[in-house]
């Protein structure tokens, strides 16, 4: 691992009386998509906004590229720091080009510069920039506006980008996608990523390395390999258990690059999960399924085919 | 319907000036409460506790009743515009800062936690995101506030300020429910655009509202800064009680004192109030002159000596004893005009005529008692029936008739004698004869021109035109013209006019 750009130190966070956040250490390093999982009430959340100073630590130190995060600018701090909220909250005065020009305008970029980016953003996020740059975020689906307010998040390539459960309000579909999205753009711009999320699958699927709370405590801090050959406590290992039966959860489109193309009648839907066919499957039929880029075909071979690649992530 | 499109045509420049006013006197009130509630509902954010109580004020502000409010904002500010212009924004405070408030405190939490995470400042939060955002519940506050002021505009015509509330007054004193009924039409409808107008506010963006907003607020502060900087000459202005005869009184003055010196500017306010509201409007300056009878001086405004009552009531001419105590209140009182406007005993012209009768004290010499209808008041006064029985010795069959019926039945000749006023237009219309009071019974109500005397004295041109019509127009001649514009219809610029070219006081091709 390289430098580390985010440490926390002795950090508590406590509401009125109660210690949402306990003794926390823990270091982040530069470049790393990094996933804190817990249930709800497990203080992750608190983590994530102590990072941008939405929240300020009751006790501890937190350092970004080793400066203390009270003796920074506030401004300087959140412009290098972007935000994605579970609620969205694209601004619905704006249009989508306006709202991903939001921390630009502010940084006086010029209009040159700025049209350039929003056209940048919406290509690599799958949207088409000519079709949606003035549309208003009502008229977008929720994964849509998601994937503005990605682009929102990242329209300045800030150094690092938090994301807090962004994609828990999204039907399975569009999560699954813009998993997909993620893992790309940060590959891609090496952002450091700070990930949020209640669902151990997502925090598997996502982080190079996870830290698992619960109750305000730090439980490990691992890689997904690791947690799931070690997992340092039995709370950890009934939390990653729990993730593995949502494998059967996974929707049916996701099988589409290891299936054949079809011009059959569909069977199945491509968001039904893929439980949903284990019988025809189980008897050695294959299973035709409705896709909105064109129909395919699947059988058990296939399936698992798939599996195996969800193993090795 | 049809008599309302006549009262339109009629009436429709005064209409067009006091809509004119009256939009003037709403849209700078509600700019006012604009400027004013949006502000502090901004800063109440901030302000949970404040807010509280700022609700809690602008809640009792308005429950005030709007009459009682002027009333108490007339001894500290005065009349006119100004008080009006208060009350008014007083009333449109609580839409306006309830709807800021609430517009701004209901938007999503989520939206604020993200302004906070881009690192946006507080106005940049403000204009970019929650202003916008609150704009639909803003515009609704003031929507309500507009309506309420256009509403409540109207009465600012009982303390002088203008607008269609002088229309609907007007109607009221000149019992002309057409008139009233297009006053209060004015008004609606005046209110129902201008709520539509600014529901199309939020239909606009945002920025476009403020330009048009900001572009209502130049145009109107432009008008008011050209109107205080542009040199004029100097305004007099000219104020009269309610009904035609002083707005037939105050256009004669204008006319005189237009053509005695050029360079004055004359402003009438017509059926500006009663009588105590017009003193006390003279006294402060708010106006200049107001034509007031001496009956009235001794009667009600100012107290005469025990010696001066007696002397009055002996049937002595109030005049000097009106200018005297009128002087001891630095005010001057011009020369007296030659009508009395009092109590008189009508009958038919063509009755009397028959029996010989011009005189009350002719009517002695009938034998039979005369049916007579007479108006409660004035069967009761010492200076009304009781008085004509002990001063003439006359006694009638007298029915109480209210005041409205009394010409209709002396004109069908279910009475043959009423009591009225010596220069009611009825008098003329019907064709009846005021009889002449020989023993001085009624007390002496003669017009003259009221004004301060420091006043007098810096205009002596003017009071010298004014004094003109000293001695001048008979009780005949009032009857005719107050018949000309409240029967006939004529406007009472044109009446004045007509009667001063006659008897040479204005010369004609100025």
């Amino acid at each position: 691992m390289t430098k580390d750009v985010l440490r926390f130190e002795h950090v508590v966070k406590q509401f009125e009386g109660t210690t949402a956040v306990k003794d926390l250490n823990l270091t982040i390093g530069d470049g790393e998509l990094f996933v804190l999982v817990g249930a709800s009430g497990s203080g992750k959340t608190t983590t994530l906004k102590m990072i941008n100073r939405l929240i300020e630590p009751t006790d501890g130190n937190i350092y970004f590229n080793d400066k203390r995060l009270i003796d920074t600018n506030l401004r300087d701090l959140r412009w290098n720091i972007g935000y994605v909220l579970q609620q969205i909250a694209l601004f619905p005065n704006m249009t989508v080009a306006q709202n991903i020009a939001l921390i630009p305008q502010m940084k006086h970029w010029s209009k040159e510069q700025i049209r350039e980016t929003v056209d940048e953003m919406l290509t690599a996020v799958d949207l088409e920039p000519k079709q949606y740059r003035d549309r208003m975020p009502a008229e977008l689906s929720g994964g849509e506006q998601q994937r503005v307010g990605i682009c929102r998040a990242l329209a300045t390539k800030p150094p690092m980008v938090l994301m807090d459960e962004p994609f828990s309000a999204l039907d399975p579909i569009s999560r699954t996608s813009l998993q997909d999205m993620v893992l790309r753009l940060h590959k891609k711009m090496k952002t450091t990523i700070v990930f949020v999320t209640h669902d151990m699958n997502e925090a598997m699927r996502l982080g190079d390395r996870i830290a698992v709370m619960r109750e305000g405590v730090l439980q490990q801090v691992a890689t997904p390999e690791e947690i799931a050959a070690n997992p340092a406590s039995n709370f950890v290992s009934d939390f990653f258990a729990s993730a593995a039966p949502e494998v059967l959860d996974t929707p049916l489109i996701e099988l589409r690059r290891f299936a054949d193309r079809s011009t059959e009648a569909g069977e199945a839907q491509e968001g039904d999960p893929l439980r949903a066919i284990l019988t025809p499957l189980g008897e050695g039929k294959s299973v035709t399924v409705a896709c909105q880029q064109g129909n395919f075909k699947v059988n058990a071979t296939q399936v698992m085919a798939f599996l195996a690649d969800v193993a090795k992530d | 319907m049809q008599a309302l499109w006549e009262t339109f045509l009629d009436q429709r420049g005064t209409l067009l000036t006091k809509l004119v006013e009256h939009l003037q006197l709403s849209l700078i009130a509600l700019l006012l409460a604009l400027l004013i509630a949006i502000p502090l509902g901004i800063w109440a954010q901030n302000h949970d506790r404040f807010a509280g109580f700022l609700l809690q004020v602008t809640g009792i502000l308005q429950t005030i009743p709007s009459l009682a409010l002027l009333g108490l904002l007339i001894p500290i500010v005065g009349i006119g515009t100004a008080p009006s212009i208060i009350a008014l924004v007083v009333y449109a405070l609580l839409p306006i800062f309830q709807n800021t408030y609430t517009g701004l405190h209901e938007i999503d939490p989520a939206y604020k936690e993200a302004e906070e995470a881009f690192g946006m400042s507080k106005p940049q939060r403000l204009v970019k995101v929650e202003l916008p955002l609150a704009m639909p519940v803003i515009l609704g506050g003031v929507r309500t506030a507009a309506v309420l002021i256009i509403g409540t505009a109207t009465l600012a015509a009982l303390v002088g300020g203008g607008g269609l509330g002088d229309i609907i007054m007007r109607g009221i004193n000149l019992n002309d429910p057409t008139l009233t009924l297009l006053g209060a039409l004015a008004s609606a409808l005046l209110a129902i655009l201008f709520s539509w107008f600014i529901s199309m506010f939020s239909k606009w963006r945002w920025q476009v509202s403020v330009a048009v907003l900001g572009a209502l607020v130049l145009g109107f502060g432009g008008y008011a800064t050209y109107q205080a900087v542009a040199p004029k000459p100097e305004t007099i202005v000219v104020a009269g009680k309610l009904g035609s005869e002083p707005e037939i009184l105050i256009n004669m003055y204008k006319d005189l004192i237009e053509q005695a010196d050029a360079n004055v500017n004359v402003e009438l306010k017509p059926n500006f109030g009663q009588t105590s509201f017009l003193y006390s409007a003279l006294k402060s300056d708010k106006i200049d002159i107001y034509p007031e009878f001496t009956g009235t001086v001794v009667s009600s405004l100012l107290k005469p000596s025990k010696k001066q009552a007696a002397q009055i009531a002996e049937g002595q001419d109030p005049y000097p004893i009106a200018e005297s105590l009128l002087n001891k209140q630095d005010l001057s009182l011009g020369k007296p005009m030659a009508y009395n406007n009092t109590y008189a005993v009508v009958v038919k012209k063509a009755w009397a005529e028959q029996n010989g009768i011009t005189k009350i004290s002719d009517l002695t010499k009938l034998s039979t008692p005369l049916k007579a209808g007479f108006d409660v008041e004035f069967n009761a006064r010492e200076d009304g029936y009781k008085g004509i029985q002990s001063k003439y010795g006359v006694s009638f069959t007298v029915n109480t008739l209210d005041s409205s019926m009394r010409y209709q039945a002396l004109n069908r000749g279910q009475v043959q004698v009423t009591d009225g006023y010596s220069t009611d237009s009825q008098i003329r219309q019907y064709h009846l004869l005021a009889l002449e009071d020989d023993r001085k019974l009624f007390p002496v109500y003669q017009g003259a021109p009221l004004m301060r005397t420091q006043f007098a004295k810096d205009h002596p041109k003017l009071t010298a035109a004014l004094n003109q019509l000293g001695g001048k127009i008979s009780e005949a001649d009032m009857q005719e013209m107050n018949y000309e514009v409240n029967v006939q219809g004529k406007s009472a610029s044109a009446v004045a006019k007509t009667y001063l070219t006659k008897h040479g006081l204005l010369k004609e091709a100025r």
